[in-house]
């Protein structure tokens, strides 16, 4: 049965395995029966460490031969060619050292190592060595299938962020083009952004002019919609003049966006110097208008009622 | 994993580092003021100078580092706010490899060559003796020691959430659980977790 493993339990694995394979690698040479006791009982027990040495040890090798041929006058020390045979084959004659230490000292001797200390060595850089450096790879890799992928956040510099009263987006639009405008005010909306029209976000018996100049105060946008209806640029003239003084004021971050529908009048005068586009449909429309916007939205994350 | 080669007699040598990374690419490092590990990606400017710092621990001389070796980035430790370079915030893990890569391929030869060269000096000397008013007869022998096997860095695992700063676009990981992030651990720039 497949064992599932927690990603603290992958990081557990990893820490231990590195901390008993260099103990093994690398601690003091008087110690080394014990630091491979203590790497190979690792081996045998760890969740992680059993994924990948499972199939191994599941190969048909002899270690009996291989030290016979490594240890004899003229040793011949060579490795199966395949890589999850000569695994296998190094994870048995661990085993064997373990089981018989004087193994180690016949493969030195057959190497011309005459000392405790050359043969351990010799024993480490032949065998150990490589088996460790393999294992590592195929350990690694099998914790990162077991580990999902990681969550990103983001640090956004305070600069950056603006206050909860400056990111509307000002829907200008004469009332013939309401269901037009309705659609860009639900997009935007669901979108997570904050668009203002007029008869919403007023309360009742609310003064018009005074509530249109708040509504422009706390945007970072105007958007005005050129259609077939329009006539002339009467209607939008003090609200053309709220955008501008916005923009004055504002600098970058206030845009005057004009999005002008096939078979619509020319764009009027007064909003010529700023961002004007042609559009043939509403997708195309709220494509120009995210475009030209001077916020973006965030992170992606899943919706409330799914988690 | 790493790989040296000994040029110019002895004056120069050159060290292969090669560290696990995460399957993100990011490697772990520790504060070294408060100990608490977070992850930055790689800089291979930053390892030399790291392998740099521990020669010059070791007692080495340390000369030019490569044109691409520019002094690394400091870094700003996620929990604590300790400023250090970049080279100084590695674990231990880390630090052992460097030091152990080090020993096996630049102190190691050359304590085995200087002994060598010793019991040359010396051998050759005790066979000229004899013709002063007081002989002696020295020996020494030296047992070259056996060359440890190359250091193992990694495997890491993938562990942590990635934070990307939107100030300079660079990223680093911190434990899932720590959210109190203030400042750009590379600019200094105040930001916001989102």
């Amino acid at each position: 049965m497949e064992v599932i493993l927690t990603s603290d339990q992958v990081a557990n694995s990893l820490r231990q395995f590195k901390s008993r394979r260099d103990s093994l690698l690398h601690d003091d040479i008087a110690t080394f029966e014990h630091q491979l006791g203590r790497f190979l009982d690792f081996c045998a027990n760890d969740p992680l460490a059993r994924k990948v040495l499972a199939p191994a040890e599941a190969r048909t090798v002899d270690p009996e031969a291989w030290w016979d041929a490594a240890s004899q006058h003229n040793p011949d020390a060579s490795f199966p060619s395949d890589p999850d045979d000569e695994l296998g084959l190094r994870y048995r004659l661990l085993q064997s050292a373990r089981t018989d230490p004087n193994r180690i000292f016949n493969l030195g001797i057959a190497h011309h190592q005459n000392k405790r200390d050359g043969w351990v060595e010799f024993f480490r850089t032949l065998i150990v060595r490589p088996f460790a450096d393999e294992l590592s790879h195929r350990i690694g890799e099998a914790a990162n299938l077991a580990t999902p992928e990681a969550r990103s956040v983001q640090a956004v510099p305070l600069s950056r962020i603006p206050r909860a009263n400056e990111t509307k987006i000002f829907l200008s639009h004469k009332s013939v083009d309401k269901p037009l405008v309705y659609r860009y005010y639900h997009a935007l909306k669901t979108l997570g952004f904050d668009p203002w029209l007029d008869e919403r976000a007023m309360p009742a018996g609310a003064n018009l002019e005074r509530e249109v100049l708040r509504g422009f105060e706390e945007s970072c946008a105007a958007v005005f919609f050129i259609t077939a209806s329009f006539k002339d640029e009467k209607y939008l003239a003090a609200e053309v003049d709220y955008a501008v003084m916005q923009k004055r004021k504002k600098e970058k971050k206030f845009a005057i966006v004009t999005l002008r529908y096939t078979n619509a009048a020319a764009v009027p005068g007064l909003l010529t110097p700023y961002i004007y586009k042609d559009v043939s449909n509403d997708l195309e429309g709220f494509e120009e208008l995210l475009k030209a916007l001077p916020i973006e939205l965030g992170q992606v994350r899943w919706k409330s009622h799914i988690v | 994993m790493g790989d040296s080669d000994q040029t110019d007699e002895h004056t120069k040598v050159t060290f292969g580092v090669s560290m696990g990374t995460d399957r993100d690419g990011f490697l772990r490092r520790a504060c070294d003021s408060c100990g608490r590990e977070f992850k930055t990606e790689t800089d291979p400017a930053d390892l030399q100078w790291a392998l740099g710092a521990q020669c010059q621990r070791m007692g080495l001389d340390v000369g030019d580092r490569d044109g691409e070796s520019a002094r690394p980035d400091s870094l700003t430790c996620p929990f604590c706010k300790h400023e250090a370079a970049g080279s100084e915030m590695h674990t231990n893990e880390t630090v052992e490899y460097l030091q152990r890569l080090v020993y096996r391929d630049y102190m190691l030869p050359q304590i085995n060559q200087t002994f060598a060269g010793l019991e040359e000096t010396i051998g050759r000397g005790a066979h000229g003796s004899g013709r002063g008013f007081l002989s002696m007869s020295l020996k020494f022998t030296h047992n070259r020691t056996p060359t440890p096997p190359r250091p193992v860095h990694g495997p890491e695992a993938p562990d942590m959430k990635i934070v990307t700063f939107l100030c300079c676009g660079k990223r680093i990981k911190v434990p899932e659980s720590w959210f109190a992030i203030d400042l750009c651990v590379y600019c200094k720039t105040s930001v916001l977790l989102v």
